[in-house]
């Protein structure tokens, strides 16, 4: 089995520009309204003054995706390499596994009626033409992609990260670099 | 008789995918690529097809790569267009380039296609940005717009023209510094001119003041930097690419990050330490710090002695002055002076350059001249010479700095009292040391030249200029820093004419100012999105005979044309960049044939000088323009179809040599380029003219003052009509804090008005303790999307008095709840 693949994200060198976002919709030609990364930005209060930091988030291409669990038309599935796609052929549109996903990753499309979300740009793995397109194109790399086992040695890389969901539910395939400097 | 078309500005963000498709697969049909000319310059790995990518994309299609470049006032991105069958169907930044392409690069996939571009010439069917246009051929455009100008010329000469060409387009054959529209007008006999700019005037003057002129930019350098002052700019967004060495000298090497910023922007959320200021008390606080690093020694002594005027005695008026006794009775910081700075005389003697003015020698115990070898030049006490006190300017820049206790410090800027001998000590504390300023909104304000000069006081005495990743650092590129480029074709002297300050277009508009303004042509400009006052303005186009607007879009200034002309997109002209944002110079290769009637400004400028009788020169292949272009550079166009070409050492160090084009050849912290024109030679600090604390009538209506933020989706008034930015970016947001906001009744979200007697715009309000209390902000421009939330129409159109510079961060506003009526 390939290893399963996985996004890193460090949050001191995240910008909040957002060409990761428009990098997924020009390399995936995804219409308006499907989003299928977001930077969302976090704000607070802490004892130190406010902060804020950014997070990039997609797919996690989850080890154990609840989307795919959830989906009735069996449309959903993992790759040998961890990537989790849909089918739209076999989507009929029943939006459960949006319901399922705790990260909002599943976009449900007006145009098709269908589900559609992050397919980890599996044709360019598939072509060997390079990686996700979000990651390839951040200014920063703050982004970043490679195989889970090495991400996840990263120093300070962490499944736990701000306001996420506890990491155990579907086992992400991401890890983060939490902001070191939020005033808390 | 073709019907007038209604072009609705509020519907441009309405297109779904399908209306795209339509739209792509039409002009896939139409629009195969001629081939002619047109150069493959990269092939994906092995020559493989790069894979499904963008809409529609066929599976045996085969891609094929041009190189061109993102060519607004922002990094000058190099970009990949990936074409298949004529069509474009991705672009990506260029992995090789010094810094890779955001989202308003790749996005301009959406630009080129998008179905609100103008289509064809357009000329005005109703009233005045009234909305109602009739269809007209090319010909009849310029033939109307020829004749017309001739017309005007014949009758009230040069003087009766302005031209605009903005910062959508800075590339060589379009409106770059340099470009061949600014030629056009130039062999038209010339227009009236714009006197000084709404960007970053207060930088060159400040820069002028002090180091004699020349600009500072060394992102690059970035990675040899230990230590960053973000100044009243946010470089995570104006800079977001450069911020890659930011990064690297912070993970490599612990350099630190402070940013002074009265929000919580993008870059303070980054920083070690983040310090709110009222927004126009920058030179208060600088002038605390310079107190700090005087009181303390932390400073480069012997570097400011050699390089800068620091030794340089003074004296004031006939009989000398007591500055240290006189000094212990002057009032705290922000307050006048009790003697005019404007009377002080530099000692001159007989040499030249430095060796004209007169330092006190330590070591002989006279005064000598300050080139004068093996002397010791005095930078404390008092001397007297010929009868008369004099002391060194160091003395004087001490006294002034001494009133800016750190309470003084508080009061006037708001920050913590402990604020300003924490930063000084920081940044004095390890070399090189880089203040980011970047054309700061800081130095958009009242007093503006006086944040630069603090700037670049700090860097001088601490001996940063001149040393790899240290400095001042600015937004700049091959053009600003010694560079120099053709003008595409020869130019001419011509008869000077009075001009109109940039901030005040409106008012000399309106009262016909210095002389009857009749033809306004504009080229790629957002002249009522980014010009102060904006209403005024409007209402000073009633006087205007004939408004020509050249745009890919019909943007706000467009709606109020005689003419709209449609300009093709980066892609489908040849084109060349050499500007003032990145050093590279870069081929900008056509990739894809125009579409509609679209025509480049460059084919629209020569034939209305073809009309007018002066297109010979103009009229020559692309390449012959480009090569005449590029010849002072050294690099040929051969070389560019390879990729970028950075033709300046590497890495680039400003003012390596420290030699200053001033009248000492030095660092003059006592500027006589300020004292010739009738200012303070010596840094002090002045308050803003519109502010709360300053104008109290004002305040009772106004109290809030206004400043104007950059985001990552838009530059100046370009971008705006990229739907996959607008999605992300959907309205003008206002930031306030929660105790301004709550008097106010206003919640987080909620539609509001923001507005001053200058104007109303609405806005979407983001209830955030990010931002100072009694200060609000706004995206700048926010230009052609909605007028109704553009944001200069809020802003002053007075001016700073150094620099003559736009003053749009010193204004005031208040907020109420609900949308404007």
């Amino acid at each position: 089995m390939s290893r399963q693949v996985a996004f890193f994200f460090d949050a001191n060198r995240c910008t909040g520009c957002r060409t990761c976002e428009v990098a997924c919709k020009v390399e995936n030609g995804v219409e308006l309204g499907p989003r299928w990364r977001k930077v969302r930005t976090v704000e607070g209060d802490g004892r130190g003054g406010p902060y804020m930091y950014h997070v990039s988030m997609s797919c996690n291409h989850c080890e154990v995706p609840v989307c795919a669990e959830a989906c009735p038309s069996g449309a959903i599935t993992k790759r040998p390499d961890g990537i989790v796609i849909v089918d739209e052929s076999k989507c009929i549109g029943a939006r459960l596994c949006a319901w399922a996903c705790p990260y909002d990753a599943p976009q449900f499309s007006e145009e098709t009626g269908k589900m559609e979300k992050c397919n980890f740009c599996s044709h360019r793995i598939d072509a060997g033409t390079g990686g996700p397109a979000c990651a390839e194109a951040c200014p920063t790399k703050a982004l970043q992609w490679g195989p889970l086992d090495e991400v996840a040695a990263k120093q300070g890389a962490t499944d736990r990260f701000g306001p996420l969901p506890d990491a155990d539910i579907t086992k992400p395939a991401i890890r983060f670099i939490p902001l070191k400097l939020v005033r808390a | 008789m073709p019907k007038p078309e209604a072009a609705d500005p509020d519907d441009a963000f309405s297109a779904s995918r399908r209306d795209f498709l339509k739209w792509s697969a039409l002009v896939g049909g139409a629009a195969a690529l001629g081939g002619g000319g047109l150069l493959l310059s990269r092939c994906p790995t092995g020559g493989a097809p790069a894979g499904v990518s963008g809409a529609g994309a066929g599976a045996a299609a085969v891609t094929r790569i041009f190189r061109t470049a993102n060519t607004p006032e922002c990094l000058h991105c190099a970009l990949l267009a990936h074409v298949e069958d004529g069509r474009l169907v991705k672009v990506t930044g260029d992995p090789d380039f010094n810094v890779l392409a955001c989202a308003r690069g790749i996005s301009r996939i959406r630009q080129l296609y998008s179905p609100h571009r103008l289509k064809y010439p357009m000329r005005r069917a109703g009233r005045r940005g009234g909305d109602r246009w009739e269809r007209v051929t090319w010909e009849e455009a310029l033939d109307t717009i020829a004749e017309r100008y001739r017309r005007i010329l014949e009758e009230d000469g040069n003087r009766a023209f302005l031209a605009f060409g903005g910062t959508g387009n800075w590339s060589a054959l379009s409106t770059g510094v340099r470009g061949l529209y600014s030629a056009f007008w130039n062999r038209f006999g010339g227009a009236t001119p714009i006197i000084s700019q709404l960007c970053c005037a207060s930088v060159s003057s400040g820069f002028n003041a002090t180091f004699g002129g020349g600009r500072s930019e060394f992102r690059d350098e970035w990675v040899h930097s230990r230590f960053f002052l973000a100044w009243g700019n946010n470089p995570a967004v104006s800079n977001q690419g450069y911020m890659k060495n930011l990064f690297q000298a912070r993970e490599e090497h612990g350099a630190r990050l402070v940013t002074i910023d009265p929000r919580l922007s993008e870059t303070a959320a980054l920083s070690d330490r983040w310090i709110q200021i009222r927004p126009g008390t920058d030179a208060a606080f600088a002038l605390g710090m310079i107190k700090v690093l005087l009181d303390e020694g932390l400073f480069d002594e012997e570097y400011v002695r050699r390089h800068t005027n620091a030794p340089f005695l003074v004296r004031l008026g006939e009989r000398g002055y007591d500055l240290q006794g006189a000094s212990r009775g002057w009032p705290a910081g922000g307050e006048t002076l009790p003697v005019d700075l404007r009377g002080l005389r530099l000692l001159t003697g007989g040499g030249s350059g430095a060796g004209s003015f007169v330092v006190w020698d330590e070591r002989g115990g006279r005064p000598v001249p300050a080139d004068t070898p093996g002397a010791q030049a005095a930078l404390r006490g008092s001397f007297t010479i010929d009868g008369v006190r004099h002391q060194p300017v160091f003395e004087w820049m001490r006294a002034i700095a001494a009133r800016y206790t750190p309470e003084a410090v508080h009061r006037i800027t708001g920050a913590s009292a402990d604020a300003v001998a924490a930063v000084a000590r920081e940044y004095a504390s390890v070399k090189p040391a880089a203040i980011i300023q970047n054309m700061a909104g800081a130095q958009r304000t009242d007093h503006g030249t006086l944040t630069v000069i603090g700037h670049l006081y700090l860097a001088s005495l601490t001996g940063n200029v001149g040393l790899l990743g240290g400095g001042v650092n600015d937004n700049g590129g091959y053009l600003s820093e010694g560079g120099t480029i053709n003008t595409p074709v020869p130019t001419q002297r011509n008869p000077r004419i009075d001009g109109i300050p940039a901030t005040k277009l409106g008012e000399y508009l309106v009262e016909r100012k210095p002389h009857p303004i009749r033809a306004i042509h504009v080229a790629g400009a957002g002249v009522l999105t980014q010009y102060p006052n904006t209403r005024r303005i409007i209402a000073g186009l009633d006087n205007i005979d004939l408004m020509v607007v050249q745009d890919i879009f019909m943007t706000t200034t467009a709606r109020y044309a005689d003419f709209v002309l449609p300009v093709t997109t980066l892609f489908e002209t040849r084109n060349l960049l050499a500007g003032i944002r990145s050093r590279y110079i870069q081929l900008m290769e056509q990739a894809i044939e125009p579409l509609f009637e679209s025509r480049s400004d460059r084919w629209i400028m020569t034939e209305l000088a073809t009309r007018l009788g002066f297109g010979d020169d103009f009229d020559k292949p692309d390449d012959e323009l480009l090569r005449h272009v590029l010849e002072p550079t050294g690099v040929s166009l051969e070389q560019l179809e390879e990729g970028p070409v950075n033709p300046m050492p590497d890495p680039w160090i400003p003012f390596a040599d420290k030699k200053f084009n001033t009248p000492s050849g030095r660092i003059e912290f006592f500027s006589l380029y300020l004292q010739e024109r009738g200012f303070d030679p010596l840094l002090e600090y002045l308050h803003p003219v519109e502010a709360p604390w300053v104008d109290e009538t004002r305040a009772a209506r106004y109290p809030l003052q206004l400043i104007n933020r950059k985001n990552h989706n838009h530059v100046n008034s370009s971008f705006h009509h990229h739907d996959f930015l607008t999605e992300i970016w959907a309205s003008q947001v206002l930031q306030i804090h929660p105790e301004d906001a709550k008097p106010r009744g206003i919640e987080d979200g909620a539609r509001i008005r923001v507005f001053n007697d200058r104007g109303e715009i609405e806005a979407m309000a983001q209830v955030t303790r990010g931002i100072m209390r009694g200060v609000v902000s706004v995206t700048t421009g926010w230009g052609g999307v909605n007028e109704k939330q553009t944001a200069s129409i809020l802003s002053p159109d007075k001016y700073e008095p150094i620099s003559l510079g736009h003053t749009l961060n010193s204004s005031m506003v208040d907020v109420a709840g609900g949308g404007a009526a």
